[in-house]
């Protein structure tokens, strides 16, 4: 409880300094930004003065946690298009709101803060300096012992009585924090939609996994045991082949059994493919070697990454990686071309990069039509917040970047 | 031959067993994970082994990765490599410390009886067996401009057979022709491809492997 009352004289006493500062900073850059917004620099100088409210924005929700122990979440950060985002970043203009409602809030606070904590500290005081200049109340001069410790008997009021004095501007500036620095109830709803959606990728991605690893322990096993046991059959038939009617139609029906078996396996082993390659579980990396080196035409690969991605990511730079090259192969007539994969921790490029002729071009709701595999691969990086951009002048050449997130 | 078997699925293994046995070959030890491959084939030094790419514990490529460690532990075991899919930098990190005793084969091979058994006793005897599909793809990926466009289709063929680890005599069955003639095309093919002339069949495997990975 003292601690608290501590944290919150503290809180009051500095609160009008810092949230001046804050109102002074926030005036420069948007007087600055605006009046540049003519010469087009300005704009950058707005998206900064945002960037630095959210900034000071983490500082007061900090103060507010120290000292008043009200603990209000971060809003959720925007990564899904770095730099753009700025200007349009709501949490960062409801910070840059907080610093205009809090500045006259915290003003009355400190200048109470400063009159209550101000008249105590004297008043505690008093026994030390009241022979030098002794308190004048009215006709009585305050000397005596009593008046004195009367004099200090106020200030412990004072000093007590302080805290409930500024419990109601504090509890303002308590609204003021939790409403405008925390995230909104939009920013909270999307927040928890995207962990929905997250989950769900997951879950997907972990599921087709499940289904390729049951295919491949069991059906294809059985198949290609069926496979070698019909081949079996069909060699040891040979041997009792007597030329006769009833031999040939058994060894007739035994060759079909066998070749469709064995065309089991094959369409198995496709169809797997699609699902999910099981080279995908050693990484990425292998994956797209492999992915590369069963192309006619010669792929230069170089994938540098700071960790892996979650297998969903994994496996949605895959396929576009196969889209995008199979693309290439079929109609772009290119020599050669090349796949780099880059990121750091948050973020990771997929970039494919070919001499072809060009003209490639996203044409969603064409079905059938030369782009609707490309259209696919937008909706596929959409589920997880990515980005897609083509640049396929007619002529050439191609390139094609994906931006994927690290974390889902 | 004395066999090992290392597979984790239970029906392929019994049926590779059954298979085995009625060939008149012994299967000496079966093992159903990479671990248990290298103590079988460490306990029982067999002719050859039969390992499966995709095994525990991690289910990835422990198969292929113990298969490397026999090679390197117990050089006189063959090893017979099947994979689901064709990866070729798994055969060439098979196919890295030489090409004897190994093989590398797509899990849909073993359904051809005839070819796989002859497979199997071909990289026991210290033979080669790459599955057709790796040569065809590295032939499609690096063969471009490199000389390939100049063999005859009945060249390209005999390649393709002789990358795959089969003898003269083999391709010459394979393809109808006498042994004279698959002679004349090897030395064709090698004169073409401007490849030193090799005697013996791994050697061979190896230079025309060589050339199309470079």
């Amino acid at each position: 409880m003292f601690r608290r009352r501590l944290g919150e004289a503290a809180y009051a006493l500095t609160d009008g300094p810092i949230a001046l500062a804050g109102l002074l900073a926030v005036l420069l850059t948007f007087t600055v930004g605006v009046l540049l917004v003519v010469v087009v620099v300005g704009v950058p100088v707005l998206a900064a003065g945002v960037v630095a409210a959210r900034g000071w924005a983490r500082f007061e929700r900090a103060r507010a946690r120290v000292l008043l122990g009200e603990r209000v979440p971060d809003p959720p950060t925007v990564t899904a298009v770095p730099r753009l985002a700025d200007l349009t970043d709501a949490a960062g203009w409801r910070a840059v709101l907080y610093l205009l409602v809090k500045a006259p809030l915290a003003g009355v606070t400190s200048a109470l803060a400063i009159c209550v904590y101000g008249g105590a500290g004297q008043a505690l005081t008093y026994p030390l300096w009241f022979s030098r200049t002794p308190m004048v109340f009215g006709m009585y001069t305050l000397d005596t012992l009593p008046s004195v410790l009367a004099v200090v008997l106020i200030g412990l009021v004072l000093l007590f009585a302080g805290g409930w004095l500024l419990l109601g501007p504090l509890a303002l500036s308590r609204l003021a924090v939790r409403g405008l620095l925390g995230p909104s109830r939009l920013a909270g709803r999307i927040r928890a939609l995207e962990q929905a959606r997250g989950q769900a990728v997951d879950a997907s991605a972990a599921t087709l996994r499940q289904i390729e690893r049951d295919l491949h322990d069991g059906t294809q096993a059985r198949l290609v045991t069926l496979a070698m046991d019909l081949g079996h059959a069909r060699e040891l038939l040979g041997d009792v082949d007597d030329g006769g009617p009833a031999a040939t139609r058994l060894r007739a029906t035994v060759e079909a059994a066998h070749r469709n078996a064995q065309q089991a396996v094959v369409e198995l082993r496709h169809l797997v493919q699609n699902i999910h390659p099981p080279v995908l579980d050693t990484g990425l990396e292998p994956a797209l070697r492999s992915l590369t080196e069963a192309l006619t035409v010669p792929v230069t690969l170089r994938v540098e990454l700071a960790g892996r991605p979650p297998p969903a990511v994994e496996t949605i730079a895959y396929f576009c990686a196969v889209e995008l090259l199979g693309n290439m192969v079929k109609h772009s007539g290119a020599d050669a071309a090349t796949v780099d994969v880059t990121g750091d921790r948050a973020w990771m490029t997929l970039r494919v990069r070919d001499d072809g002729t060009g003209g490639a071009a996203v044409r969603g709701g064409v079905p059938g039509g030369g782009g609707t595999g490309l259209a696919g691969l937008a909706a596929r990086i959409g589920t997880v917040d990515g980005t897609l951009q083509i640049d396929s002048p007619s002529g050439g050449p191609t390139v094609v970047t994906i931006g994927l997130p690290m974390t889902i | 031959m004395r066999v090992v078997i290392a597979e984790d699925s239970v029906i392929l293994r019994d049926g590779l067993v059954r298979l085995l046995t009625a060939k008149g070959h012994a299967v000496v030890a079966e093992s159903a994970d990479a671990p248990g491959l290298l103590t079988a084939v460490a306990e029982h030094a067999p002719d050859v082994a039969v390992v499966d790419v995709r095994m525990p514990p991690t289910h990835t490529d422990d198969g292929l990765r113990a298969a490397i460690e026999v090679r390197r532990a117990h050089p006189a075991v063959g090893i017979l490599v099947f994979s689901q899919y064709i990866e070729v930098h798994h055969a060439r990190r098979l196919f890295a410390g030489g090409g004897t005793g190994i093989g590398y084969l797509l899990k849909d091979r073993i359904g051809e009886v005839g070819e796989f058994l002859d497979a199997l006793e071909r990289v026991a005897a210290g033979g080669t067996a790459l599955d057709p599909e790796v040569v065809s793809r590295l032939v499609a990926t690096r063969g471009r401009g490199r000389g390939l466009e100049r063999l005859s289709p009945r060249e390209s063929d005999v390649l393709h057979l002789m990358a795959r680890g089969l003898s003269n005599g083999a391709i010459a069955d394979a393809l109808v022709v006498t042994p004279g003639a698959v002679e004349k095309f090897v030395a064709g093919i090698f004169a073409k491809l401007d490849l030193p002339m090799t005697e013996g069949t791994n050697r061979r495997v190896l230079a025309v492997l060589r050339y199309l990975q470079q």
